[in-house]
This record gives structure tokens, C-alpha cells and sequence, in this order.
């Protein structure tokens, strides 16, 4: 149990509001923000760049979606905790996504404290 | 091992208490087979000790039954064989003690070990021994004999020969030591025999101490097997009583109530509600998916096992996942007995069991939520209808009563006539057209009343009939079924204008009237003031109307605008309706296409407040005239064209050929507006073709002004009253 070993954190998330949103509200000590991606694409190549530990992941993107996006982190990357951060209207996509190898999911919208709690869920066993 | 014992705590006890026990028998019975061995032993060289002690007195008995026959020159060969037997039987005594019992081909444990080893015994047998030893030497001599001990001559007769005389001589010699050396070995073995006893009798004690060891022990063991025993069966009590705790609860829990294994099969023990809910039984051994296949649509039971599969896996939080349930309310229908089905919603609530800190199985709770799910729908659907309510009633309450009573009155009239025309049978497409034109402008003016009023209620009704309409218009071709949709908003909003008629009617009983709402602060209420005449109460709602339209439409769009009037309150009554529709869709038009913003205005050197006027006048023999004027943009002839153009209705040679004069007169056509979009308050080209309609039908004159930039000006002029013919009609 290494307690003190920083985390690296990447916001994917199309909404520029959203991404500034979670980068803000996060307040996970160990959680150390690295960079934010508009898309699928945008987050495999911030990923080769940033090797993040943590991502937070919006489902409907343009040019790659994020159940396609989870599923490339998952293989490029065992070990990489996903939280799916997304809108509720369709639970089949989420599901999908939790398949995919994504390890939680977050509904928008949520509070600040939602966030951290998902976070801190998220992480409990890192 | 250990964990064998960890799974199994029931039979802990009992198996160590089994181990002890067999720890405790060899402990015990090894010793005591070999005490039983060395007393086996001991008790045989008892035997042979005490066969053997009178050995001696064979062997004196012998000694001097040789001697006699030497003197009787007897036969001699039988004593001397005894005393060689004697010998030999000694000799395999000691033989016999000192060696290894095994190699006497016996079983014992330690194989190593000489019969006697114990010090005392030892003692003793080499007493015997060197006694024995001693005894024997003076023996051999006499056992060594060989032959005959006589010859026999004629002269001398039967004589000792010389080894007869020797013999004689030894013999004499051993009868004399075995007088001594017979009575100390008799004495030895003697010695011998008592410490075998006493050895005897102390093994026999330590055996017997062991026996009752060995009884003890087992009696121990027994009464612990005897607690176990009674432990267990007190454990079997209580796992019989919590068991029909179990079941008692799930034979009474209302809950749908069972474990998942890792197939996804339902278990043995669930509730009883499980057959309730899901109308089926027995339902353990299913799987989930033949449970819901039955009763879910086939995507939501794809996205259900979706996500069961993977609350399996470890990777997913569980108190992450627990918002996208699919089957968190979930719509269930049931095909019951007699063809018909029953609609339930059901919600399912997913625990992972967990066993060694593996997911072992998934608890599943599945609670019938269909009450609750109806509630919730009703509450919603009379929510929206209080909104709704609430709404109307605002809107009411700020309407001045008196207008709003011309208004439903207005509008019934006009209702009547639509529901006239969608009744009336015309079949041929320019006829239905026509029809078409006409409920448009009817609606159009009810439109634009409520639109002046606030109401927007009434307002969102008519819009929607329009958009009916706007859609009929386009079709191709048109038939007499395609009004029925119509006849169903229309109907909405007879109901919608009749609940609007009755809370008026409330109001005024509650005593929110205008007569005694002074005080209520609302201008538009006050400024319907009691007292006064029936034309200057009319003439005063009339204004407030037109008031309230320019307030809310430049308010809508942005602008700044005032309304001056000039004698309205001379407005006949027959006239009344018809300068009302006219001037507020003519207002209408001004403030939207009109005014412009007040920047622009700024720019162009106006004041940023742009002017409505409103202007009534009796001329006398020519009859009246209204005159609606604003200080704004003025048309543009160049949109103008674009519009007739892009309608169709001109070519686009034509439109530049005419000029302003014939241009303007296509604003009265109906269908014609410059405004791409319509909305509530403009753009589909009705409000003037209504005001053109309203005065074709008075038999009046319509004509349009306008200065680019500085005014558009429409003048009505309305026949004197003595030639109208049909007021009511607009």
C-alpha cells in the first residue's frame, strides 16, 4: 500500500465547460491532473503521451465515442481505472461502456461532492 | 489442511479429539506391547531357570551312579550321558539368557535387546554362571570320557583299565566340588529365579499402571466425544431453528428475495413472493434470462444481462454502477388467462456476495413498484395539469375581466363560424383551399387577440391549429378526411376557451371583478373603472387591449414603443370588433416589421421610443375613418419583390418592372409575408390579408402608405352606418 504514490489524472469529455468542471471540483489529494482530451481520439493520443492512471470519460464524443475509447485504454493499459461521467439517457450505452472494462460511472449532472465521492470510490483500492 | 478444517468447523473438534486419541493409543500401547514382550520374556527364562535348578542333583545323582558302576564294572555310558546332558542343558541356559531372544525366532520389539538386561538380573546370571562355570570344569574331564572303562584278561580278570582308573579318579573329584559346587549353583540359580520373579511382578505392576492409563485415557476421550456429540447436536438445534427462521422470513417477505450462482441460476432458497411476482413456478434452476425473457422486451433484457455480467466482474465498482441498473424500474407485462395482459413494474436490486473475498454469488431483491410508479405518473400528469391551471389563471388575473369577456365573446363567434366551415361539404380541391384561406384568417384574428391579451394558453392553442392548417395547405392534393385533426384541436380549444369562460365567471363571484378590484393595485383592472358610459367602458378596453399588444410584442422583440390613440371612444358598436382585429393586426405588423431598435432608430437621427398611432374618426356622409400609422422603417418595396418572387407570385422581371403601387396591394394577398419563419406574433402572411378581408366584407376601402425610412401609414375608411349591411360578420 503505497499511499503516497501520485495518481495522474485525464479528463475525456467533448464540453469544455465539463472538463474545466472536473479539473476544478476534483479535490482527491493523490490525484494529479495531466491533461484533457476533446474526444476518443484526442484521448488515445494525450494517453501515449500522458500514461494517466486515472480517466474520466463522457460516452457521446465525436469522432471516436467513449465505449470504443474505454475499450483501447483497457487494452493498452490493464491497470488504468475509467470513470464513466455521462448523461443517463441510454443505461444500454453506460452498461456497454462498465463492459468494455470501464470501472464506474458518474450521471451528469452531479455536485462537486458526487464527483469526489465517485473519485474517491474509485480509487479506494489503489 | 488448515483450510479443510476452516471449512468444515462442525467436525473440528471431534477430528482433533481422533487424532489425540490415536497420539495416545501408540503413546500407551507401544510401551505396553513391549512390556507385554519383555514380561513374555522374563516369565520363559523363569521357566528355563527353574527347569534347570535341579540340574544339580541330576547331575550328583549321575556323578555317583558312575562311581558305583566303576566299582561293579557296570555300564557306565548312561550316567556319563547324563552328566554330558546336564552339561549340555546348562550350557544352553546360559546360552540362552545371554543372547538375543530373536535369534530364538521370536517377535519382539526391540530387537537389540538380550533377555535379561536389567542390572540386578545381570548380577545374578553371572553369579549363576561363574558358579556353573566353576561347577563344569571339574565335569569335562569326566563328560570327555571316551571308550571302554575295563579290561578284561583271563589272568587278572575284569580290572579298571588306565582310562577307567582315571575316570574313577575324576569322577571321585567331581562328586567331591559337586557336593560344593552343585549346592552354590542350585543356590545361583535360585538367586536367579527370585530376581526373574521380582522382575516379573514389576513389569506385570507397570503393565497393569499402563492398562489403567490406558482406561483413563479412553475414558477421557469418551467423555469429550460425549460433549462433542452433545455440542453438536445443541448446533444442529440451532441450525434447524435458524433454518426455519430462513424460511419463515422468506415465506413471508414481500421482496422477491434469491442468490445468482456464477451460470446465473436461481437458487433453491428464495422467497415465496419470487412465484407472485413473476407468476411462474418452481422458478429456482432458471436462469435470470429465462425469467424475464417472458415478461421484458427483448433490449432491455440484453442491457439487464449486460449488466449482471458485469457485476461479476472485479473491475466494476459496485457502488459505481448501481445508477445505470437497467432493471431499476423496469416495465414487466404479463399475458394473463384470458388473452388480455397486465402491465407491472418491478425493481431489481443487485448485492454481491462475497465468499474468501471472492464474488460467489449475487443477491437479487425485486420489489413490485407499480403502485408507486402509477402515483408517481398521476402526480406528474395533475402537476402538469395545476401548471397548467395555474398558468391560465395568471394569465386571466391579469387580463382586465372586460376585455377578456369581449374577447371570448369575439372568439365564440369566430369558433362557430370555423366549426360552420370544416362542417360544410365541399369536396373539390379549390373549394377546400378556400375553406382553408378562410379558417386561417378566423384563427389568425383569434390569434392575435389572445397574443394582445397575455393569453398565452389560448395563444399556443391557436398557434398549433395554424401549423395544422400550414401543413393541410401544403399537401398536394387535399381531402375532405384530412380537417378531422383539425376538428380535434378545435375542439381542444373550445374546451380550453370554455374552462377559461368559467373561471371568469369564478373570479367574479370570489369577487375579483373589476367592480371591486380597485384596490388590488392592478392598473388594468383600475383603469376599467365603474361609472362610467357603456361606449367609454368599451372604448377603454379596446385601448387597454391594443395597449397591452404593443407592450408585449415590442417587449418581446426588443423594442421600445408607445401606442397614441385618437377616438376610439367614438367607435360605433357595430364597428367595434372589426377596428379591434384590424388595428391589432395592423399594430401587429408595425412593431415587427416596422420599429426598428432603438440603436437603428438612434442612428437614423428618430427618437428611440418609436410611435404607434391609432386614429378613429366620423366623417360624417363618407362614413369613418381609421388611420394605423408608425414611424419606422417603412416597407421595402426590394423585399417586397424578393417575397413575391420567391412565392411565386411574380417573375422576377415582373417584380422589377412594377413600382410601389402595385407592389403594395400583394401585402393584403393572403399567404404573402416577408418573414422567413412564423411565430406567435408574425410571418405567415395573414394579418393583413385578414384586415383586407375584414373590410371587403364591410364594404369599405383599404389603402397603404409608406415613406422609406420614415412611416407606414394604413388607412380604412369604413362605410357610414346607414349603408353596413353585416356588421357582425368579420
Amino acid at each position: 500500500m503505497n499511499a503516497l504514490r501520485m495518481l495522474r489524472l485525464m479528463i475525456v469529455d467533448d464540453s469544455n465547460i465539463i472538463r474545466r468542471r472536473i479539473e476544478r471540483s476534483q479535490q482527491i489529494d493523490r490525484l494529479e491532473f495531466v491533461g484533457a482530451a476533446a474526444n476518443g481520439v484526442e484521448a488515445i493520443s494525450l494517453f501515449a503521451s500522458t500514461d494517466p492512471d486515472v480517466v474520466t470519460m463522457d460516452l457521446t464524443m465525436p469522432e471516436m465515442d467513449g465505449v470504443e475509447c474505454v475499450e483501447r485504454l483497457v487494452a493498452l493499459k490493464p491497470e488504468l481505472r475509467i470513470l464513466v461521467v455521462s448523461a443517463l439517457a441510454d443505461k444500454a450505452t453506460a452498461v456497454e461502456a462498465i463492459a468494455r472494462g470501464a470501472n464506474g460511472f458518474l450521471c451528469k449532472p452531479f455536485t462537486d461532492r458526487q464527483l469526489n465521492d465517485a473519485l474517491a470510490e474509485l480509487l479506494q483500492d489503489v | 489442511m488448515k483450510s479443510l478444517l476452516a471449512r468444515l468447523p462442525a467436525i473440528r473438534g471431534p477430528l482433533m479429539v481422533g487424532l489425540a486419541l490415536t497420539i495416545f493409543a501408540l503413546a500407551v500401547l507401544l510401551p505396553g506391547f513391549q512390556l507385554a514382550g519383555r514380561l513374555d520374556d522374563t516369565t520363559a527364562a523363569l521357566r528355563l531357570v527353574s527347569e534347570q535348578r535341579r540340574q544339580a542333583d541330576v547331575i550328583a545323582a549321575a556323578l555317583g551312579g558312575l562311581r558305583d558302576r566303576l566299582e561293579n564294572f557296570g555300564y557306565v555310558d548312561e550316567p556319563l550321558n547324563e552328566v554330558r546332558n546336564s552339561i549340555a542343558e546348562l550350557d544352553a541356559l546360559v546360552r540362552t539368557l545371554r543372547t538375543d531372544p530373536s535369534s530364538a525366532g521370536r517377535f519382539t520389539v526391540s530387537a537389540s535387546r538380550p533377555i535379561l538386561s536389567e542390572k540386578a538380573l545381570t548380577t545374578d546370571l553371572e553369579a549363576f554362571e561363574s558358579t556353573w562355570e566353576h561347577f563344569r570344569q571339574g565335569l569335562v574331564p569326566v563328560a570327555a570320557f571316551q571308550g571302554v572303562p575295563y579290561a578284561d584278561s583271563e589272568s587278572a580278570g575284569v580290572k579298571l583299565n588306565e582310562g577307567g582308573r582315571m575316570l574313577s579318579n575324576e569322577s571321585r573329584k567331581a562328586i567331591a566340588n559337586a557336593r560344593k559346587d552343585g549346592v552354590r549353583m542350585t543356590a545361583a540359580l535360585g538367586q536367579l529365579a527370585g530376581a526373574l520373579e521380582a522382575e516379573s511382578a514389576r513389569l506385570s505392576a507397570y503393565l497393569r499402571f499402563l492398562m489403567l492409563v490406558a482406561l483413563a485415557g479412553t475414558l477421557a476421550c469418551g467423555a469429550v466425544l460425549g460433549y462433542f456429540a452433545v455440542s453438536r447436536r445443541r448446533q444442529a438445534v440451532m441450525l434447524a431453528d435458524a433454518k426455519r427462521q430462513t424460511e419463515g422470513i422468506l415465506q413471508t417477505v414481500k421482496e422477491g428475495l434469491f442468490l445468482l450462482d456464477p451460470q446465473g441460476r436461481i437458487g433453491a432458497a428464495h422467497s415465496a413472493s419470487m412465484r407472485k411476482l413473476f407468476k411462474r413456478d418452481p422458478v429456482a434452476g432458471l436462469t435470470l434470462e429465462e425469467l424475464l425473457r417472458p415478461i421484458v422486451p427483448e433490449k432491455s433484457l440484453h442491457t439487464a444481462l449486460r449488466f449482471v455480467e458485469v457485476l461479476w466482474s472485479e473491475r466494476t465498482k459496485e457502488n459505481l454502477v448501481k445508477s445505470i441498473n437497467p432493471l431499476q424500474e423496469v416495465e414487466v407485462v404479463f399475458e394473463t388467462g384470458s388473452g388480455g395482459q397486465e402491465t407491472r413494474w418491478l425493481e431489481f436490486d443487485f448485492h454481491r456476495v462475497r465468499e474468501d473475498g471472492k464474488v460467489a454469488h449475487l443477491l437479487v431483491s425485486v420489489n413490485d413498484v407499480t403502485a408507486r410508479v402509477r402515483l408517481g405518473r398521476e402526480l406528474a400528469e395533475l402537476r402538469e395539469r395545476a401548471q397548467s391551471q395555474v398558468d391560465t389563471l395568471l394569465g386571466v388575473l391579469q387580463v382586465n375581466p372586460e376585455q377578456l369577456r369581449s374577447f371570448l365573446a369575439d372568439t365564440d363567434t369566430s369558433m362557430r363560424m370555423i366549426n360552420a366551415m370544416l362542417k360544410d361539404p365541399t369536396h373539390d380541391d379549390a373549394g377546400l383551399r378556400r375553406k382553408i384561406e378562410s379558417i386561417f384568417r378566423q384563427m389568425h384574428a383569434i390569434k392575435g387577440e389572445a397574443s394582445a391579451l397575455g393569453l398565452t394558453t389560448v395563444q399556443s392553442r391557436a398557434h398549433d391549429f395554424e401549423e395544422g392548417l400550414k401543413s393541410l395547405r401544403e399537401q398536394d392534393v387535399i381531402g375532405g378526411g384530412d380537417f378531422l385533426p383539425l376538428a380535434v384541436r378545435l375542439d381542444d380549444l373550445f374546451s380550453h376557451l370554455e374552462s377559461l369562460g368559467e373561471l371568469v365567471e369564478r373570479l367574479a363571484q370570489q369577487g375579483l371583478d373589476a367592480t371591486t378590484a380597485d384596490e388590488t393595485g392592478n392598473g388594468a383592472v383600475a383603469r376599467a373603472a365603474p361609472r362610467v358610459t357603456e361606449q367609454a367602458r368599451a372604448a377603454n378596453t379596446l385601448i387597454d387591449t391594443l395597449d397591452q399588444l404593443v407592450e408585449r410584442v415590442s417587449q418581446d422583440r426588443g423594442k421600445a414603443a408607445r401606442l397614441v390613440t385618437h377616438g376610439l371612444d367614438t367607435v360605433p358598436e357595430p364597428y367595434r370588433r372589426a377596428v379591434k382585429d384590424i388595428a391589432v393586426q395592423a399594430l401587429r405588423n408595425s412593431l415587427v416589421h416596422g420599429i426598428e431598435p432603438a440603436d437603428l432608430r438612434q442612428i437614423g437621427g428618430k427618437p428611440p421610443t418609436g410611435t404607434l398611432t391609432v386614429h378613429f374618426k366620423d366623417e360624417g356622409q363618407t362614413g369613418f375613418r381609421l388611420v394605423i400609422e408608425d414611424d419606422g422603417g417603412g416597407l421595402s418595396l426590394r423585399r417586397i419583390r424578393e417575397a413575391a418572387v420567391e412565392r411565386g407570385i411574380l417573375t422576377r422581371e415582373d417584380a422589377a418592372r412594377l413600382d410601389s403601387k402595385q407592389l403594395l396591394p400583394l401585402l393584403f394577398r393572403a399567404g404573402f409575408s416577408t418573414q422567413a419563419e412564423a411565430d406567435g406574433d408574425a410571418g405567415r402572411g395573414v394579418g393583413m390579408s385578414v384586415v383586407a378581408e375584414i373590410v371587403k366584407d364591410l364594404n369599405g376601402r383599404l389603402g397603404i402608405s409608406s415613406g422609406e425610412g420614415r412611416y407606414t401609414r394604413l388607412s380604412v375608411v369604413l362605410p357610414a352606418l346607414g349603408t353596413v349591411q353585416s356588421a357582425a360578420v368579420a
